[in-house]
């Protein structure tokens, strides 16, 4: 079996908005991915409607969304779900988007079309400022880098065994 | 896009030949992604009495496949020229930073041909749904252009005979707050609230829509005049016709141009600007020093500019459908918003009526 048929094809999408605060987790997440992505690990940010996103991980094997949540848990805590296996907790990924179709609907979306992707993991990190212009809290910017090397290692690990 | 146009009138620029044609593309992109979204996602529950899309996709899965292809192309016409699809970031004051060669273009246009079918065949289907009877007397404001769909530029004119430049626009509007709400409410002096956006545009500007959209049109009962707030959803799939055909033609007509932008020279002055965004009309304007740091501004988007209107709608249609059971009328009363596709609509319930019968 040669290196190239081991490769993972991977979207991992950070949805979110800059002006927000810590809604900017996700695409915080992506961007300190950069750089040190294993081969056939590609990234999206997702800045508004996320309807786009059901054609954009079409031939994936893996796709990895981080959004930023407000469920009531402490500052930095982090959820993980499996989407392909059932519907995201609406407590944790509020719906109340503006002219957009927002993440978990569009999940929903996808799995009554059949068109979810072989793995799909949702990871959302609870926020606590949402405040417009506010730069991102200490606290899930700490999230951010701890998810971000634990994705890295999941990587490294999984890559490890396929090869 | 409104505010590179304002910075450029500012800056006495003008951008035309294919670096206009890039921008008008960018634009029908736009539409294409916003009102294919729009129509079939979040307007179309509506009518069908679904919560929302998902519900649509289980009875009929494929239309809501045709909506996303037809999202999907919008998207790429946005992310080849904007460098991302939502919020473009490759358009700067003078033009692009980066210019497409037409071999990044032609690959769409197979895709553009299908999507403009699509959309002939989305505004048949949206003619076929239940619309309640409500056509309240608006005043309708949009840009008119000598020989285009109004997309980048235009003169600003009314249904009640306005006629006016760009920048006289503030002369004739203007933004007021209201202690019920905090929004800015945008007035048309004298005369008051007004309409902005798909049915504006369609009422004012039938004559400038090119054959394939107005036979569409005209092929779904609708004559050139659409009052009906509720039909808008028609009108967007004429939209998405027109805004389809106008990109495969500037597609075919388009030549890479020798730069990418027009030198811009920096100095003091006013600028204005005014394009139709899928919402309608957005009014730029910016002062800048002798740097050409902007000093002041001026934004007014068509939320805020549909807002009085409608509240106004709500009124009208609450006083005529009183008689509802108050789950029906709270229910067709968020399909009175939704109509305008304002940033204040969730794609879920979002209204809390309450009702006091006398």
């Amino acid at each position: 079996m040669t290196t190239q048929a081991t490769v993972i094809r991977r979207l991992v999408i950070g949805v979110g908005n800059d002006f927000r605060g810590d809604d900017a987790a996700g695409l915080a997440l992506v961007r300190r991915l950069r750089g040190s992505l294993p081969n056939g690990t590609v990234t999206r940010e997702v800045t508004g409607d996320a309807a786009g996103i059901i054609e954009a991980w079409q031939g994936f094997d893996e796709v990895v969304i981080v959004d930023a949540c407000s469920s009531g848990e402490e500052a930095g805590a982090l959820f993980r779900f499996d989407a392909v296996g059932g519907a995201v907790p609406e407590q944790v990924l509020r719906e109340c988007s503006t002219h957009a179709v927002g993440i978990a609907n569009v999940i929903e979306l996808a799995r009554t079309l059949g068109r979810l992707p072989p793995t799909l993991t949702v990871f959302a990190i609870e926020g606590t400022v949402f405040s417009t212009g506010a730069p991102i809290s200490h606290d899930v910017s700490l999230a951010v880098d701890s998810l971000a090397a634990q994705l890295r290692q999941e990587w490294s690990r999984v890559q490890r065994k396929r090869t | 896009m409104s505010s590179v146009h304002a910075m450029e009138n500012a800056l006495g620029i003008t951008v035309d030949g294919p670096l206009r044609a890039l921008r008008r593309l960018l634009y029908c992109g736009e539409w294409i992604e916003s009102h294919a979204l729009h129509v079939y996602l979040l307007h179309a529950p509506d009518f069908l009495g679904y919560e929302d899309a998902i519900q649509i996709a289980r009875d009929h899965p494929a239309v809501v496949q045709r909506a996303l292809q037809l999202k999907k192309i919008g998207n790429e016409i946005v992310a080849t020229l904007g460098g991302r699809e939502i919020h473009p970031i490759n358009v700067r004051v003078g033009g692009f930073y980066r210019v497409p060669a037409k071999s990044e273009l032609t690959p769409l246009l197979d895709r553009l041909q299908w999507a403009r079918d699509a959309s002939v065949e989305t505004v048949r289907w949206a003619a076929t749904l239940p619309f309640p009877e409500f056509e309240p007397d608006y005043e309708f404001v949009a840009l008119r252009h000598p020989d285009e769909y109004p997309i980048n530029e235009g003169r600003v004119v009314s249904s009640t005979g306005l006629d006016i430049a760009v920048h006289e626009y503030e002369e004739h509007f203007f933004e007021e707050h209201a202690k019920h709400s905090n929004a800015l409410r945008s007035v048309h002096k004298n005369h008051g609230a007004y309409h902005v956006g798909p049915l504006a545009r369609y009422n004012l500007n039938f004559d400038r829509l090119s054959p394939v959209a107005q036979s569409a049109a005209r092929d779904a009962g609708l004559t050139n005049v659409c009052r009906n707030p509720f039909k808008s959803i028609i009108v967007r799939g004429v939209e998405l016709v027109q805004a389809c055909d106008e990109a495969v033609r500037l597609i075919q007509e388009y030549t890479m141009p020798g730069q990418a932008a027009v030198p811009v020279v920096p100095h003091a002055g006013t600028g204005y600007g005014c394009t139709e965004a899928p919402r309608g009309i957005l009014y730029h304007r910016y002062r800048l020093d002798e740097q050409g740091i902007i000093t002041e501004a001026k934004i007014v988007p068509p939320t805020s500019q549909n807002q009085k209107q409608i509240e106004s709608d709500l009124r009208q249609f609450v006083a005529s459908h009183i008689d509802l059971p108050d789950e029906k009328l709270t229910w067709q009363c968020e399909q009175v918003v939704r109509n305008y596709d304002p940033c204040i609509s969730c794609a879920t319930h979002f209204l809390k009526l309450h009702i006091e019968r006398e």
